[in-house]
């Protein structure tokens, strides 16, 4: 029996620049416990659009969204799920420049574990677990792009979210840095049960998923099952 | 890390900014401070001279803008001395005087003062060196300690006082930033030295120790004197027009600046807003509600304003001890800090801040996290 999805999108839209770019078109798909999830196509396809949709980043014109078979109910539920169940990983890193690697994985702590000596504690604990500890009090600035995408992952794990949706991970690195991302992901997936769905260009990602998917014209179309 | 340290580092981080944001707000509420407190300096002076003195009241030609300028009868204060309910009365003709003397003290305004020596004023007058007060000869001058502390002045030598030599003969005792610069000569002299025999333009009222003394003697006095005006040295400073007019005017510049230094924290915080409304996008991307990043920019602005109006007291504070040093203001006005107005000025800074700061906060907070983080 296939286990309960954590993240369903049943026939969702999107569009932009008033409907003449269509992002999502009646979009289909569901995400359970544990899966990984990749999801390939080329630029301009609607795959980030996908992934905000999926954590209430960018909302949609029509279709629902569902989190743990609810429908999050505004703008405030979807931040909340943020907060806790869903973590985001960018492209771009989006670190914040004037905070060390180590206050930039405490930043979505801040309201949701109240002692501050815990909070300094896992985010010590997440650098350990990205291989950054010697990099704790660097800035963005001062860290390469492997390291900065390795703090947005930890920031991405602060409150231990069940899914991890990760929005090109490996996009700006180079290969040695995007396959030890990769097996970050994985080894994230393996220990913990995180549900891991990756937009990627990367084809080691797409080969160890479980289920790939691609998008084209905001279309998706299962393409693979039954990855590594 | 919690969010007042945030607050903190992001403003430590980006020092320029902090620095040149904070500088304009202490800029703007150390011009308040030096301002209104000027003025405030200027009535305490005041009061202060005419409470030492033990007067209660005080009569002025009614109608005088310049009170100094006009003057009235000086057999006025022995009318007013036989009223029930008046214990003494003293005239007083007053005039501000130029320095022209080649000393340190060349150029700047001196406070002179015609008294009768025998009167009640005369009487508490009190030296630290010379002569006694009720021996001044016509040609002879009492000088205010601040002025016998320079080389300028000294017992035994002299003084000119609208071209004509007065000899020092004594050195009054501290009693006041007015009476400190000021120099007394007998009222007689001081009649003759501006033209005006016979003539007054301040009488000194002092009351008898009676619970209603005053309002019972009011309607008398304004009946039988009405060319004249009497003021309760309490209510001097406020009453004067000359004070009041000072007042209005530093009230109006310092508000302006006050008001100028806030319209630079607005722009500097719709500029910050503008400029981080992707990291605006990031904190709402990793969970933070709306209310918490207003918290955070709200807190930054509350730091902005709170270290600027520390500097701002601290440079008003400054600017006000140096301006009540100036050669022209020396000797009128005793520069006071009020911590109520303080209060007063930063509560509006603070309110103001945060009004400008919270609506592009809002503005932006409310932005759709993806719009946010696309922001260049």
């Amino acid at each position: 029996m296939p286990s309960a999805p954590v993240l369903a999108l049943e026939q969702v839209s999107r569009s932009y620049d008033r409907g003449r770019v269509r992002a999502l078109d009646h979009v289909d798909l569901m995400i359970t416990h544990g899966e990984r999830v990749a999801v390939i196509g080329p630029s301009g396809s609607g795959k980030s659009t996908l992934l905000h949709v999926l954590s209430g980043l960018d909302h949609t014109d029509s279709g629902v969204v569902r989190f743990c078979g609810r429908v999050p109910d505004g703008r405030d539920a979807w931040t909340r799920l943020r907060a806790t169940h869903i973590g985001f990983v960018f492209q771009a890193f989006h670190l914040l420049p004037t905070l060390s690697a180590l206050e930039n994985v405490q930043v979505p702590m801040l309201g949701v574990i109240r002692d501050a000596g815990e909070r300094r504690l896992r985010a010590q604990d997440l650098l350990a677990r990205v291989g950054l500890t010697a990099r704790a009090a660097h800035r963005p600035a001062e860290l390469s792009s492997g390291e900065k995408q390795r703090v947005a992952i930890a920031r991405a794990l602060a409150n231990r979210p069940d899914v991890l949706l990760c929005d090109e991970p490996t996009g700006n690195l180079d290969s040695a840095n995007g396959r030890a991302i990769v097996d970050l992901l994985m080894e994230l997936n393996r220990d913990n049960g995180m549900t891991v769905v990756t937009v990627t260009h990367n084809p080691d990602v797409a080969a160890r998923s479980d289920r790939v998917y691609a998008m084209r014209d905001g279309r998706l179309a299962k393409v693979a099952e039954g990855g590594a | 890390m919690n969010l007042a340290r945030l607050a903190w580092t992001n403003l430590l981080r980006r020092p320029f900014r902090t620095v040149f944001t904070v500088a304009g707000v202490a800029a703007a509420v150390a011009c308040f401070i030096a301002l209104t407190g000027l003025v405030r300096g200027l009535e305490r002076a005041w009061t202060d001279n005419l409470q030492r003195r033990g007067v209660d009241v005080i009569a002025v030609r009614r109608g005088a803008a310049e009170l100094l300028a006009a003057s009235f009868e000086a057999h006025t204060a022995d009318q007013v001395r036989a009223l029930p309910g008046v214990r003494d009365v003293a005239g007083e003709l007053l005039r501000l005087v130029e320095t022209v003397d080649g000393t340190e003290f060349d150029g700047g305004l001196l406070l002179v003062a015609g008294w009768s020596l025998d009167g009640y004023l005369g009487r508490q007058l009190r030296l630290q060196d010379g002569t006694a007060v009720t021996a001044l000869a016509p040609e002879q001058a009492l000088i205010g300690p601040m002025l016998a502390a320079g080389d300028a002045y000294r017992v035994g030598g002299d003084i000119r006082l609208l071209n004509r030599r007065f000899e020092v003969a004594g050195v009054l005792q501290p009693a006041g930033v007015m009476m400190s610069h000021a120099v007394i000569i007998p009222l007689s002299a001081m009649q003759r030295l501006i033209d005006l025999p016979g003539r007054i333009n301040v009488l000194n009222i002092a009351l008898e120790p009676e619970p209603n003394a005053w309002p019972a003697l009011r309607p008398r006095l304004e009946r039988e004197f009405p060319d004249l005006r009497f003021m309760p040295t309490d209510r001097v400073a406020q009453d004067v027009r000359l004070i009041r007019l000072w007042r209005g005017l530093a009230w109006g510049v310092s508000s302006l600046a006050l008001v100028t230094g806030l319209v630079v924290v607005w722009n500097t915080m719709l500029m910050v807003v503008t400029e981080r409304t992707r990291e605006i996008g990031v904190l709402a991307a990793v969970g933070w509600p709306v209310r918490r990043i207003t918290a955070l920019l709200t807190l930054e602005t509350l730091l902005v304003v709170t270290g600027g109006f520390g500097l701002g007291v601290l440079a008003g504070q400054g600017a006000l001890f140096g301006l009540g040093r100036m050669p022209a203001l020396r000797g009128f006005l005793d520069p006071a800090w009020s911590a109520a107005a303080g209060m007063e000025v930063g509560a509006v800074a603070l309110g103001f801040a945060l009004l400008g700061t919270l609506y592009p906060v809002r503005r932006a907070a409310r932005l759709d996290p993806v719009a946010a983080l696309r922001q260049e």
